[in-house]
């Protein structure tokens, strides 16, 4: 009996050994980001969402618009492709997130159909210019739209970097424009 | 003026005609398939100016679109482009690109997309874009 319960305590040990490992194997954030993030509410297709909804899953989050020509469409690719390089377990840890800054074009069904088309994975939400502006505060980032454009087709200035939020809802890394699918499975299975 | 010396004239009008009116080359030309959703796509093509002189590109445009704009890395509007003898020019993701906006639909992959590139000198040159659905690439290339 005696046996059987210092086997236990022994495996116990080396269970709490390698969760201590595993934890200290996950890199250091740098604390400029810290102090960047925070919870936000927007809606969506399928109604209002919380970042904090999302708790216990990584989350892929993207601010742009859907009129973006170039680097949108380019980045929501490589997020889905990296998801899809993921294992069916780990992609079903993880959430990606593109919230458009151009609120007065992009309606929550439209974003809904827009990222759809890169992947199940990702979902579109967007919210009122103050509640935006709020987000761009906490989230460290500028972006402008045109209160009055004076034409349909006008640009919105956006960050072009991917935040990378772990299962707890913190900021934990940037991805910048060069980053590769490869890049983000490596950053989403470090933070799984 | 002799008979002769009028047709030497006219070697030269048309040699010299020759060297104004020669190409730039377009090559890799592609546009990436938007979502259907979308009304707004990017091309991306290398320009390569293979004239005497330089070519200077005032805008191009595309009976598929409603704008279509060159934009550089910063998403600001190329008033034009000046590409001298011998030089090479990328439009390329997240680098210049050529925006069209108010895109006709539907855009369908394996389908081409007409552009026209006007140059300063009057003429213009139609370039045939192929549409690429990209999505799933995971080629070491394709970057953010």
């Amino acid at each position: 009996m005696k046996t059987v319960m210092w086997i236990g305590l022994f495996v116990l040990f080396l269970l709490l050994f390698g969760m201590f490992s595993f934890k200290m194997q996950k890199p250091e954030v740098p604390s400029y980001l810290n102090t960047t993030g925070g919870d936000f509410q927007l809606k969506t297709a399928q109604g209002t969402i919380k970042l904090s909804d999302f708790h216990g899953k990584v989350v892929l989050l993207y601010f742009g618009y859907s009129h973006c020509p170039d680097i949108c469409p380019a980045t929501l690719n490589v997020m889905a492709t990296g998801i899809r390089l993921l294992d069916k377990q780990s992609q079903n840890k993880v959430q990606g997130l593109f919230v458009s800054l151009d609120p007065a074009r992009d309606s929550p069904v439209k974003l809904k159909a827009y990222t759809a088309f890169f992947s199940p994975k990702i979902m579109g939400a967007t919210g009122a210019r103050e509640k935006l502006d709020v987000i761009a505060q906490q989230w460290r980032f500028s972006y402008h739209t045109p209160e009055y454009p004076k034409t349909a087709f006008y640009i919105v200035q956006h960050p072009n970097f991917l935040y990378v939020v772990n299962k707890e809802g913190h900021l934990v890394a940037l991805l910048d424009e060069k980053s590769t699918p490869e890049d983000v499975a490596k950053v989403v299975k470090t933070w799984l | 003026m002799a008979i002769k010396q009028w047709g030497m004239v006219w070697v030269l009008v048309m040699m010299s005609t020759g060297a104004q009116a020669c190409d730039v080359t377009v090559t890799g030309a592609w546009l990436r398939l938007p979502p259907p959703v979308s009304d707004t796509a990017a091309a991306y093509m290398t320009l390569s100016n293979h004239c005497a002189q330089s070519k200077i590109l005032q805008s191009i445009s595309s009976p598929q679109a409603s704008m279509t704009m060159m934009h550089d890395s910063n998403m600001q509007m190329m008033k034009s482009l000046v590409l001298r003898s011998g030089q090479d020019f990328l439009f390329h993701p997240k680098a210049a690109h050529v925006m069209l906006m108010g895109l006709q639909y539907p855009i369908r992959k394996k389908s081409h997309v007409s552009l026209v590139l006007h140059w300063q000198d009057g003429t213009s040159q139609r370039v045939s874009v192929p549409v690429k659905d990209m999505r799933g690439q995971s080629m070491h290339a394709m970057t953010m």
